[in-house]
């Protein structure tokens, strides 16, 4: 088969195939004699992509161009590392923000078991006091100055919490003293208190722990003789193997744990300051048969 | 929208040989995407070529691919960025930010045109 030529025209000598260099350039880089003229414009892109002159590639499509911005390693790398850092910091601030709320509900949790309770024992003693005031004055001035001598326990107690010091118990205190103080404060108004505190169960408390046993007991009290209108309180604080166990019972009103809410304000403090400490606390109450407050700490220190 | 920026020599006379034709304008189109350190190197290193090689006889024209990407397709562009030697024909292409001023020149075929 000939092929007809023009007249005039020089023939064409066997065409050169050539061959696209792009696999062997992804691979290898340019040749040195491509430095000034790449073969395609393939190459001449895979070029400036090495050489780190590309800001972006263009794929087109039958409907759209779309344009892709390429990134170094060293800006991969930048972002890779601002990610981190943000990730760091996203993690920091929740730690933050966890800890501002464990420390808000501390907070929350002495003010209310703490100033509020010794405020209200104050307030039912002021209330005993007027009751006698003409009967036995001199009992009632007495009566007085205890209120008073209370409410500067309770000022050094705001304190604590102004300058951000842990409510802690008093320097030659102990759970036992404390306890009889807060039978004392209530005992003005006709409950009478059987406290038994075991020496042994005490030592095996921290300190810490020994501030939860003495929040809840306080609670307690708090609670049998303002909601519950008990006759007879008992604390007791025993240690029986290995386990330390308080328990806070009275003759009270009770409650019907399904009628009344007991996750109330009290209650439920009592139940976190338990878990707090590893420790697990049990309500029992029924309408007229008093209330039973266990709190069991199995692994003291 | 077109988005291009248009930058113009300043004037200058053009020297030309006496009996020869006078020589062909040059029309360049700079494809970026967007104000990048490597669009601002490129259409740096284009104004020095230019003013050095080719003495006014040139106009820049800078088209910004990321307000409209559809102007890729005109010249096909696969990669920002991109300088396009509109006139005189035929159209060349040089990839990168034009930092390699002989390869430019080569690419640009400007020697050919001077």
């Amino acid at each position: 088969m000939s092929i007809a030529r023009k007249k005039g025209t020089k023939p064409r000598g066997p065409r050169r195939v050539v061959t696209t260099q792009s696999a062997r350039t992804l691979r290898s880089g340019p040749r040195r004699n491509a430095r000034l003229k790449p073969a395609s414009e393939a190459e001449a892109t895979l070029d400036a992509i090495r050489a780190g002159q590309v800001d972006a590639l263009v794929i087109h499509s039958a409907e759209s161009e779309r344009i892709y911005a390429l990134r170094t390693f060293d800006e991969l790398e930048q972002t890779e590392a601002a990610l981190e850092n943000a990730g760091v910091e996203r993690r920091r601030t929740r730690a933050q923000l966890r800890a501002l709320a464990e420390e808000r509900e501390r907070l929350f949790q002495d003010m209310h078991d703490g100033c509020i309770q010794s405020i209200y024992a104050v307030g039912l003693n002021l209330e005993a006091c007027m009751a006698i005031m003409e009967t036995s004055p001199k009992k009632a001035a007495e009566m007085v100055a205890d209120a008073t001598a209370s409410l500067g326990l309770v000022i050094q107690e705001l304190r604590s919490f102004i300058t951000g010091h842990k409510l802690q118990i008093a320097k030659g205190e102990d759970l036992r003293s404390q306890i009889d103080k807060i039978v004392q404060g209530m005992g003005n108004r006709g409950v009478s208190f059987a406290v038994d505190i075991d020496e042994s169960a005490m030592k095996a408390l921290s300190s810490e722990q020994a501030l939860h046993m003495l929040q809840i007991a306080r609670e307690a009290i708090s609670n049998a003789t303002r909601h519950a209108k008990a006759q007879s309180v008992g604390v007791s604080l025993h240690k029986r193997r290995g386990v330390v166990c308080l328990e806070v019972s009275d003759d009270g009103c009770g409650f019907m744990a399904k009628t009344v809410n007991t996750r109330g304000l009290g209650l439920h403090h009592i139940d976190a300051r338990a878990r707090k400490m590893g420790a697990t606390a049990q309500v029992s109450s029924a309408p007229n048969r008093g209330t039973r407050i266990v709190v069991k700490l199995a692994k003291p220190r | 929208m077109v988005a291009e920026v248009r930058v113009s020599p300043q004037t200058k006379k053009v020297r030309s040989t006496p009996g020869s034709s006078p020589p062909a304008k040059v029309v360049l189109s700079l494809y970026i995407a967007g104000d990048t350190p490597k669009s601002r190197t490129a259409l740096s290193n284009l104004k020095k070529i230019c003013v050095e090689h080719l003495d006014g006889r040139y106009r820049i024209k800078v088209i910004d691919l990321l307000k409209n990407p559809k102007l890729a397709r005109d010249h096909q562009i696969l990669a920002l960025p991109t300088l396009v030697r509109q006139l005189p024909q035929p159209i060349r292409k040089i990839i990168g930010d034009l930092s390699n001023t002989e390869r430019v020149l080569v690419g640009l075929g400007i020697e050919s045109i001077k």
